[in-house]
């Protein structure tokens, strides 16, 4: 069933859209149609930083996200810029007395992660990085010891940071080069194996992985 | 006399006729930006044939110098190295305003001189090779728009780019105005000064539909060289700007109203002569040049995201506001993606419309070439010729990409133009585009903004 539901972004989408639409396919397809289940059939979101207006239409089929009117009403509010590092911050609108739909909201609009080793593993998979024989590279989460090495290549690519950190970078809320510029992750490598990483998660930051 | 270097032997004989003591040196980025060197003449003697080295990010930067950290070429080294510029020396020019400085193009090489196939100019070589190779030789040529305006650059940045003072006489959007243009000639005049210097022949030059824009016309040649002549025309525009304390960009959309374009003429040759003509064919029409069109037309939705390089470069592809908005053709028809003139032999050529103000001349010929090429190896006609109004059309005729990402996503599954072009160079353009975009949306802009944003001025007005 989960198969037939989509959510999907008009052309020209802002990373904002595309970022929410990666968190809604997340969501839908761990908790099913019942997910939509007594929604209204649109919801409008408001970004605090951008002032920027998104739709949300839903229904049986899925959700379709589009630049909402400025005279829509306002449903959710929060801080839903992409490039922060961090997951959406929001509230439901006050005068919603619903708190059924209210937290199925809540629920869909909220990313579900996974342990930061296992999400790193499904990315390294699908981006092939580690496949080939040329990495190894070395993770350490320092607020907890936990390492974990993945390929047995060559050319070595360290990296250090918090459990936090790391969950966020595996599970696509936040992009390595950022999180490097800003001092959250210390990498040690080649400007090319840098990069490399840095695109696959910039890929799954826009959920364009193939 | 000024005369180009090109034809002549002895270099040091030249430097000296024209007392040249100093060389700057110029090779286009991939965001088309020109950069390069003041050398002193024995530095640059000494650096041949090879060239001055530069850091390697010159050709992985975005267009403010921020290296393209998020992706990978296999051009670039693995803690930032050192690349070179080498000089055509073909193209090696005195300035004719600075007495003693020369100029020369360049291509970006590798340190042992090895061409580096990123590098914008050295991809527009291997295409016309590529023609070549079939026998073929392209005469082209590019219009250049800008708008021009009487603030100086820095009273422009002051005013935040807004309310500037158009060149011209009238508040009116008129077009060929001659009271517009006898304001821009002063300006104009010693542009064309310096073209001529340079060794650039021109054509025409004319007052254009926006308030302060004027369009230039080239004389055509092969593309490489018509590239390199656009480049070295921006330059002088800018250089003439700022010497006049005025300020003129090619923004592709720096105000609301009209936009600058850069439509590209071409035609194909083989021995010197024009083969798009044929007078026994259908409508005069040559079964290469409808093979061409074909291919042309197959892959505009892809070219778009080299024709159209900026989030700017969107803002101009509206429907009714001249610039097409369909992957179309027809003859004597300024709607389509493509114009076509075929009326006599040599003047016949095609008219490729889409191109923004703000291209990469290099990489935008390129483009085009490799989906002419497209169309040579499939032999299919384009669809049929579309005599309508280019606009106002049902959805149901697909509209080109209208942004940047759309179009690099058409570009990134052009399988076929890829395998001209390079995978591994359209893959790294795409992921420019992709980092543009993330730019432009990290400012927290309005994309849907009707006027450009601050973000957008701040980063093209003075520098495209």
């Amino acid at each position: 069933m989960t198969d037939s539901l989509s959510v999907v972004t008009q052309a020209g989408a802002a990373p904002t859209e595309t970022n929410l639409a990666r968190i809604l396919r997340v969501n839908l397809l761990g908790q099913g149609p019942k997910a939509l289940s007594g929604l209204p059939d649109h919801v409008t979101l408001q970004d605090n930083k951008t002032k920027r207006l998104i739709r949300l239409a839903i229904t049986a089929q899925g959700i379709v996200l589009s630049r909402a009117k400025a005279s829509s009403v306002v449903d959710v509010t929060g801080n839903f810029d992409p490039f922060k590092g961090s997951p959406p911050e929001f509230s439901v609108r006050a005068g919603w007395r619903r708190p059924l739909l209210k937290s199925r909201l809540r629920a869909l609009l909220t990313p579900r992660f996974k342990p930061w080793a296992v999400a790193a593993s499904e990315l390294f998979d699908r981006s092939n990085q580690t496949k080939n024989s040329e990495l190894t590279i070395t993770m350490l989460c320092n607020d907890t010891d936990e390492q974990h090495v993945w390929g047995r290549g060559s050319e070595n690519v360290s990296i250090i940071a918090s459990q936090q950190t790391l969950t966020h970078l595996f599970n696509g809320i936040s992009m390595l080069i950022d999180d490097i510029l800003k001092g959250r992750i210390q990498c040690q490598a080649s400007m090319r194996n840098i990069a490399l990483i840095t695109d696959a998660t910039i890929d799954q930051w826009l959920d364009s992985t193939p | 006399m000024n005369t180009p270097f090109k034809g002549e032997s002895d270099l040091n004989a030249w430097l000296d006729r024209h007392h040249v003591s100093r060389i700057r040196t110029q090779a286009t980025d991939l965001d088309g930006f020109a950069l390069g060197k003041y050398c002193a003449r024995e530095k640059f003697l000494k650096a041949l044939p090879i060239g001055h080295n530069l850091a390697d990010v010159s050709l992985g930067s975005d267009s403010k110098s921020t290296p393209h950290l998020g992706f990978w070429h296999s051009f670039r080294q693995g803690a930032i190295g050192d690349i070179a510029l080498k000089p055509d020396l073909d193209t090696l020019v005195p300035d004719g305003l600075e007495s003693d400085l020369g100029h020369a193009i360049c291509d970006f090489a590798q340190l042992d001189g090895s061409p580096i196939s990123l590098c914008p100019r050295t991809k527009l070589k291997t295409l016309e090779q590529q023609l070549a190779d079939q026998g073929l030789s392209v005469k082209c040529t590019f219009e250049l728009e800008f708008f021009l305006f009487n603030n100086s650059y820095a009273d422009a940045a002051r005013k935040r780019y807004q309310n500037l003072s158009p060149v011209g006489a009238s508040p009116l959007e008129t077009i060929y105005f001659l009271r517009d243009s006898f304001h821009a000639a002063p300006f104009m005049q010693q542009v064309l000064d310096r073209l001529d210097w340079y060794g650039i022949p021109w054509e025409a030059w004319n007052d254009e539909n926006g308030l302060g824009q004027i369009e230039l016309n080239l004389t055509p040649t092969t593309p490489t060289e018509m590239a390199d002549r656009v480049v070295r025309a921006k330059q002088i525009i800018f250089e003439t700007a700022v010497q006049q304390g005025l300020s003129a960009t090619f923004m592709a959309h720096p105000q609301e109203g009209f936009s600058n374009g850069m439509h590209v003429h071409h035609s194909l040759l083989r021995d010197g002569i024009p083969q798009f003509f044929d007078s026994n064919a259908r409508n005069r029409r040559s079964p290469l040049l409808m093979n061409w069109l074909g291919g042309l037309l197959s892959t505009m939705d892809a070219s778009v995201s080299y024709l159209c390089p900026s989030p700017n470069s969107y803002r101009r592809l509206r429907e009714f506001a001249a610039p097409p908005v369909t992957a179309t053709w027809g003859e004597e028809n300024k709607s389509t993606g493509i114009r076509l003139i075929c009326d006599a032999p040599k003047s016949a050529r095609i008219e490729h419309r889409v191109g923004a103000g703000d291209l990469n001349p290099y990489l935008a010929m390129a483009a085009i070439l490799a989906g002419g090429l497209v169309g040579l190896s499939e032999e299919k006609p384009p669809p049929p010729e579309f005599t309508d109004l280019g606009w106002g059309i049902p959805d149901s005729v697909p509209r080109l990409p209208s942004d940047i990402m759309s179009a690099a996503k058409a570009l990134q599954s052009a399988t076929k133009l890829k395998t001209f072009l390079n995978a591994e160079d359209v893959d790294y353009w795409v992921k420019s585009r992709r980092h543009e975009w993330m730019l432009f949306h990290r400012a927290g802009v309005d994309p849907d903004s009707a006027t450009p944003t601050q973000w957008e001025y701040e980063r093209y007005f003075a520098t495209v």
